[in-house]
């Protein structure tokens, strides 16, 4: 396991550097700049503005400090929130898109697995041709639009929770459910396949020929290999739960890093953007490491660190 | 040569036909791809048309006499539409079916015309994808060794970067520019389409290799290099042919991502502006009418659930279709 870590190390530092250098040439290069609005800036203060951001030196320059405050964990000031770093903006949103990323990995999950065991458990029932129905309308089902729809269900029609905000835990229920979802439908699939696909192995006709129960066997052998599908397709996962926090924040006004990422788009405040950017890219190699790590774990028969 | 798993198209047709569900999803887009083609020969008001005097109606079909500027004006952006449209339904529409939104707007007619920016960016994103995927998966699968992993890795360092915050950066980058592209006579949602489908060819690839791969080992392969057949021919003439199958179905889960995609950034307003419309637009303003005061519920249910069918069916689709064509990966 610490031999994968080592392996991927370089790896994962060779994709930060080229995210952060992709993104830092793109942002430069795509013309207008943070202080290019429609209002007409007197010259004399935009070049003090740029001068004061570090903007005026040649792009080469620029592209060094910038990287050199990336290694020392600086993203460098806000453009727009003055007065603000880029570092201080991140540390306020980023727990907030945490949480909710967490609560909605965990809807996933508690929703996803039991309805796929129950599927696969009562295969070619009613229950599993439910199951599976839902599961292909849920895969499909944008976040906005059941962000839309349990508003308007749980807010409007019964008046069960907050319409929007950040705070108290009732004011997470919603957001968490409209995240979270679409990804329970697709776990549910994978781990409905994985289990009765575990179940027509000969080392189950084993286990229950030796006289373990059903219920023992769909629990205590096939869950572990059927799990493994299910633990692949948390990477994808999360990386979809982080970029659907995107708009399910701006629907329910959560001020988590992917509000702030949008405005900071459209404000053209490159240096927030690319601090998003950054510890989106680093959130989601780290995580699909721990995921290989954990899939070495389930089943020791796959070496995830050697050269493909 | 024997087919075992009827990889014939008359074996991968039946069993296709055979999932009642993939018989639904087929129908179900048969029907929205022709509403969005006939669009301009439907008997509905203007997308855009103003109606003060019936804003926030509630769903309550009429059928009326239409507005005559409406008329006009579709006669002179769709000519043969509306001719076909006259011919059919004369001076006749059906306003109000589907409810008003706030400028009084017909929300039918505006989820009809809506439909043709979501199929235009399903159809020109995911052949862009396919172009790229396919000759970059074809290329790194056939050159092989030093140069065929090199192109592999650039793929797997693509599916680290989150595409989806570089798209959103340089659309709304580019937004501020409308002026300087203006001046190129470039389309702005051209462009966006263009993006979404040069961002979303990974997978394609990954498939295409992995499928030229075991293509190459084959004897046919083997013949036609004893032949003599340059290796450009046999890419083109012997190993491309036999992959449009696995093309095919890669397209069919393509065209649902890149619409969810264009609707994503439509919601976050990036994608099409007003006067235009998509569903991610038409979804986001029906959740921008939400207040404690008045519930329009018709705003934001009737393009969720386009939106939602729409990909529902393709996604079916595009499984069955997988299911078919190789049964072994069935699930």
């Amino acid at each position: 396991m610490m031999r994968l870590v080592l392996v991927r190390l370089p790896w994962t530092a060779a994709i930060l550097l080229l995210v952060a250098s992709g993104s830092f040439f793109l942002v430069r290069l795509v013309p207008g700049g943070p202080f290019d609005q429609e209002k007409v800036t007197d010259p004399v203060i935009r070049a003090n503005l740029l001068a004061a951001y570090d903007m005026d030196a040649p792009l080469g320059v620029q592209y060094a400090r910038y990287m050199r405050g990336l290694l020392h964990g600086d993203f460098g000031p806000s453009l727009r929130y003055r007065d603000y770093s880029v570092n201080q903006i991140v540390g306020e949103s980023l727990p907030i898109s945490l949480l909710l990323g967490a609560c909605a990995l965990a809807v996933a999950l508690l929703v996803g697995l039991p309805a796929g065991a129950l599927a696969a458990s009562r295969r070619a029932s009613w229950v599993d041709t439910l199951v599976m129905g839902a599961s292909t309308l849920g895969v499909a089902l944008p976040s906005f639009v059941l962000a839309g729809l349990l508003v308007l269900l749980f807010v409007f029609q019964w008046r069960l929770f907050p319409v929007a905000g950040y705070g108290s835990p009732a004011q997470l229920v919603l957001p968490a459910i409209a995240l979270g979802l679409p990804f329970a439908a697709s776990i549910a699939r994978l781990f409905r396949a994985g289990l009765l696909e575990a179940l027509g192995e000969d080392w189950v006709r084993t286990a229950r020929a030796k006289g373990l129960s059903p219920r023992g066997v769909l629990w205590g052998h096939a869950t572990r290999v059927a799990l493994l599908p299910v633990v692949s397709f948390l990477g994808p996962a999360v990386a979809g739960v982080l970029s659907g926090s995107l708009v399910v924040e701006r629907v329910f006004a959560i001020a988590g890093m992917g509000s702030h990422f949008v405005d900071s788009a459209f404000n053209a405040d490159y240096n927030l953007a690319l601090g998003v950017v950054m510890v989106y890219t680093v959130l989601v190699t780290l995580l699909n490491l721990a995921v290989d790590v954990a899939y070495g774990l389930l089943d020791p028969r796959i070496e995830v660190g050697a050269p493909a | 040569m024997s087919d075992p798993i009827g990889t014939t198209r008359a074996g991968v047709t039946r069993r296709l036909l055979r999932r009642r569900g993939s018989l639904l999803a087929l129908a179900l887009l048969g029907a929205v791809v022709l509403l969005a083609l006939l669009a301009p020969a439907l008997p509905l008001p203007g997308y855009s048309s103003l109606d003060a005097t019936h804003a926030m109606a509630r769903p309550a079909p009429e059928w009326r006499t239409a507005d005559e500027s409406a008329l006009a004006q579709l006669a002179e952006a769709h000519p043969a539409g509306a001719a076909l449209r006259h011919a059919l339904f004369g001076e006749r529409e059906l306003a109000g079916a589907l409810g008003r939104d706030a400028l009084g707007r017909d929300v039918l007619a505006r989820l009809v015309w809506g439909s043709r920016v979501s199929l235009m960016v399903g159809l020109i994103a995911s052949l862009v994808s396919v172009v790229i995927g396919v000759s970059w998966g074809l290329l790194a699968g056939y050159a092989g060794g030093r140069l065929g992993n090199l192109m592999m890795r650039v793929v797997d360092v693509l599916y680290s970067v989150p595409l989806l915050f570089v798209v959103i950066l340089v659309v709304a980058l580019l937004r501020e520019q409308g002026a300087a592209l203006a001046r190129f006579d470039v389309d702005r949602e051209a462009i966006l389409y263009v993006v979404i489908g040069a961002v979303s060819w990974l997978t394609m690839a990954q498939v295409v290799r992995g499928q030229v791969l075991s293509l190459r080992q084959r004897d046919f392969v083997a013949a036609a290099r004893a032949l003599g057949s340059s290796g450009s021919r046999v890419m083109l003439r012997h190993i491309l042919p036999n992959l449009w199958g696995f093309v095919v179905v890669y397209l069919t889960l393509t065209v649902p991502r890149v619409i969810l995609f264009e609707s994503f950034l439509s919601f976050l307003g990036l994608g099409v502006e007003p006067p235009g419309v998509s569903w991610g637009l038409l979804a986001s303003e029906g959740l921008e009418q939400l207040t404690a005061i008045s519930v329009a519920w018709w705003l934001v249910v009737f393009p969720g659930l386009a939106l939602a069918l729409t990909l529902g069916a393709l996604n079916m689709l595009g499984d069955s279709l997988r299911d078919a064509l190789d049964p072994r990966l069935a699930t």
